[in-house]
């Protein structure tokens, strides 16, 4: 008998026989989107273990750690700042939700004209159905977009919710005010974590999450080039969910020996697709795990993606915090800057994420952009079309879609993105 | 039923299918020390999830030829790796089916 995980599920105060279905439907899933792929880079296994027993491995590892005192915190966006927990000892466990099976259970509190990252996330917090949002002590929301803020209202009558406010600016004294909101960030860890923040302690940690980043870096770094393409994107897209939720030092020391046997790879001329195959920069709305569709179609049909301009992807590992600080303050205001950068739609004015786009097309050299927003995401559907414009202007070709967390729009997304994909090869 | 009389069965009541294998484990650490065993026998093995068909519960297998498998069966009992059953199932893997979780 293997080792049953309904214990584990069960002390967590879950809904077995619901969750059950969820782990009825991953295998076929995860068989269909990776084990389908030919040549895949040893340095997968890794991941591919982790999915395999996705409710299992990590939330028995945060169920002991909390046996041994230290506090889980769950979050929802790449603004709030992971070392100020990592400091305080405590552990930071994303828990953006990316499946279909949690939104209906999202839907019994929330409008459903409502993106389905934000429905699916409330859904398995209300639903009982993932182990990740039972095991939080306590959740730490932000102030992004209006549909996450609601819902943080809806979560916060059934587990304990910290939200720090984010400014919608970016002027000097906006990246103060997050400074200053960091520094309300470490109190909140303090007191839950009954362990004092100092200054030796948040240096330490913020070279941990740069390492990190590095890490991330580096396996990114190897899709740049331009003959060889070492690694899929939803390969890539694997190792960068699961970065959400992994140790920060386990995450950065197997992003490493990946980055090592994809730079070999590169050397020995070893491409998971044939040559020619047209290289696509895909940029929007996070894809949260297990939100696989969109990379699955456009890699089977004849294309790769080489780079994902959104929270899963670049903006989680891009620009380093300053590591030259020794006060609080300094440290409080690097992290600012560093986190102040991430170009989220949530902001006004964001046209720096336009030209970020624009250098990452040249960077990854794509010949195409596929931009994507999950449906009912006004902030960034709001400005798709100045983004689209920009990249039309510079003559790369650019294809919008829309879609959520349902299979029923795969046949009509195979027709558009195949259709894209042969005016690329036609150019 | 012994291994290789399994696997052939599975074969005939699935004729022009391939039929791989799974071998399953009651945990993931067990899993990926006979992944590494296998690797360095110079065999194929991949990480998988535990198919539904093969077993009721989650968690790791590992998905290899079931031309190796009496050869990983043996490597497992060598080196004292606990391995739960093996099982050939027809082809599980359709990257054309778009049904996603
Ligand atoms: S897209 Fe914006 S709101 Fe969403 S995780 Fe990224 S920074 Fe946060
Ligand atoms: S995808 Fe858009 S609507 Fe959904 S949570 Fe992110 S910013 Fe909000």
């Amino acid at each position: 008998m293997a080792i049953d995980r309904h214990e584990l599920w069960g002390n967590l105060g879950m809904d077995l026989e619901t969750h059950d279905q969820l782990c009825a439907v991953l295998p076929q899933a995860f068989g269909d989107v990776f084990l389908s792929q030919e040549n895949r880079p040893e340095g997968m296994a890794f991941w591919d273990m982790v999915v395999a027993d996705v409710h299992g491995i990590r939330p028995q590892e945060l169920v002991d750690e909390q046996a041994k005192g230290r506090k889980v915190f769950g979050t929802f966006c790449t603004y709030v700042p992971d070392e100020v927990v990592i400091a305080g000892n405590g552990i930071v466990t994303g828990l953006c939700g990316g499946s279909q099976f949690w939104v209906p259970d999202g839907e019994k509190y929330l409008p459903a004209d409502m993106c389905p990252l934000i429905k699916a996330s409330l859904g398995a917090r209300m639903g009982k159905t993932c182990p990740f949002f039972r095991i939080v002590d306590q959740i730490v929301g932000e102030t992004t977009c209006d549909g996450k803020k609601k819902m943080y209202e809806i979560m916060a009558e059934d587990v304990p919710m910290y939200i720090m406010n984010l400014p919608n600016m970016k002027r000097p004294q906006d990246v103060a005010a997050f400074a200053d909101e960091i520094a309300l960030f470490k109190a909140n860890v303090e007191e839950i974590t009954g362990n004092e923040i100092t200054a030796e302690k948040l240096a330490e940690a913020i070279k941990v999450i740069n390492e990190r980043r590095k890490a991330l870096a580096r396996v990114y770094e190897t899709r740049k080039n331009g003959d060889v393409i070492p690694i899929s994107g939803t390969d890539a897209l694997l190792m960068m969910q699961i970065a959400f939720f992994d140790d920060p030092v386990r995450c950065a020391e197997m992003a490493n020996k990946l980055a090592d046997e994809l730079e070999q790879r590169i050397a020995d001329g070893v491409s998971v697709f044939p040559a020619g195959t047209k290289r696509i920069l895909l940029t929007g709305t996070p894809l949260a795990i297990p939100n696989w569709k969109l990379h699955h179609i456009i890699e089977t049909s004849g294309a790769a993606i080489v780079c994902e301009e959104n929270c899963t992807g670049t903006k989680f590992f891009t620009n380093l915090v300053d590591e030259s600080q020794d006060t609080l303050e300094g440290m409080y205001q690097a992290l600012a800057e560093r986190y102040m950068k991430i170009n989220c739609a949530c902001f006004t004015p964001n046209k720096a994420r336009i030209d970020e786009v624009l250098q990452l097309a040249k960077d990854y050299k794509v010949d195409g952009v596929i931009n994507t927003n999950l449906k009912f995401c006004t902030t960034f559907k709001t400005e798709a079309p100045a983004l689209e414009k920009v990249l039309e202007e510079a003559g790369i070709p650019v294809l919008d879609i829309e879609t959520d967390y349902t299979d029923n729009d795969a046949e009509q997304l195979r027709t558009r993105i195949g259709a894209f994909v042969e005016m690329l090869s036609e150019k | 039923m012994e291994l290789s009389e399994h696997i052939e069965q599975v074969k005939r009541e699935n004729p022009g299918v391939r039929v791989d294998c799974y071998v399953l484990f009651e945990s993931h650490t067990d899993a990926m020390q006979l992944y590494e065993l296998v690797r360095n026998a110079g065999l194929g093995a991949r990480i998988s999830t535990t198919p539904r068909q093969a077993r009721s519960s989650c968690g790791v297998a590992l998905l290899v030829s079931c031309d190796d498998a009496e050869a990983i069966h043996a490597i497992a009992e060598d080196e004292h790796v606990f391995v739960e059953n093996i099982v050939a199932l027809p082809n599980q893997i359709n990257p054309n089916r778009d049904v996603y979780c």
